[in-house]
């Protein structure tokens, strides 16, 4: 049976964060309409400190 | 924890996890939190509890899997309840992140330091989320803690002291009851799941359960006065 490593799950992890760039813009115009702008800024700034997180996790990881 | 339940969790942490494990429990895990944040919203009450699924999986199979189960989680509930959910999607990866490290660095094995972690996790969920309804929902997000951030408002308070201290407030009783029933949970999954690091066993918890219940009870009556 295979085995799944925390190398996996930081892959997982960065999967996810990617699927949350994705659902930003959507949730953006539903929320803020001409204020769209600011809020998908506001949310891109706090994945992509997230993704930076993942970053140093996969850098910091030892096989 | 006896010795093998030691030597298990010693070659546990050995290697790795079996991925059928890691299929099952992320997609209930993700369920549960749906399930907690509805049944929670639904009946207005001062919590969350969509956190209780991502708690379990990062503090056993590892914190960037508990960070999938929140991003699943938010993402799901933004399509069910609206899109307000998805940005504090981001809340439930930093949740996952504190009660995954902390696990990692040992601070799930001993009742003190669990509790330490608990509140830790509602402290970095709040300075997170903070921000999120201040600049995204411009301070209320339709939440029942909104009318604690009112009341502190018209205290006199400004808007971050107010959003923060509100958030905090729900968050600790909040992660704190999630802690401990992930807890609860995690006594019941097989020993060999535990590859993040060692977890206490949720067994003659007298004085945390008190305690917990204690946080939970306080600050729901903080909440309730505040709505008289």
């Amino acid at each position: 049976m295979r085995e799944v490593s925390s190398k996996d799950g930081l892959g997982a992890g960065i999967v996810g964060l990617g699927a949350l760039y994705m659902a930003y813009p959507y949730a953006s115009s539903e929320m803020a309409g001409d204020a769209a702008f600011g809020t998908l800024s506001g949310m891109c700034l706090v994945a992509g400190f997230l993704t930076v997180c993942a970053g140093i996790a996969v850098l910091r990881h030892k096989d | 924890m006896n010795e093998t339940d030691s030597q298990k969790l010693s070659s546990a942490t050995g290697g790795g996890v079996p991925l059928t494990y890691v299929i099952a429990l992320v997609p209930v895990a993700s369920v549960l939190n749906v399930i907690g944040g509805t049944v929670a919203g639904a009946l207005k009450l001062p919590i969350f509890l969509d956190m209780i699924g991502t708690a379990v999986v990062a503090m056993t199979i590892g914190p960037w899997w508990g960070s999938l189960v929140g991003v699943i989680t938010n993402l799901t509930m933004g399509f069910i309840t609206g899109p307000v959910s998805i940005p504090f999607a981001a809340c439930n990866v930093v949740g996952a992140l504190v009660w995954g490290y902390g696990t990692r660095w040992g601070w799930a094995n001993d009742k003190i330091k669990f509790f330490g972690l608990s509140v830790a996790s509602a402290v970095f969920v709040s300075l997170m989320a903070a921000p999120i309804v201040i600049f995204v929902f411009g301070g209320a997000t339709g939440h029942a803690s909104d009318v604690l951030t009112a009341g502190l408002l018209a205290a006199g308070n400004d808007m971050w002291t107010a959003v923060f201290s509100s958030n905090i407030i729900v968050s600790a009783a909040d992660k704190i009851l999630s802690s401990f029933l992930a807890l609860a949970i995690i006594g019941a999954l097989p020993t060999n799941l535990q590859v993040t690091g060692p977890i206490m066993k949720a067994e003659s918890m007298g004085k945390a359960v008190l305690i917990t219940a204690g946080t939970v009870v306080g600050a729901i009556l903080t909440v309730v006065s505040m709505n008289l």
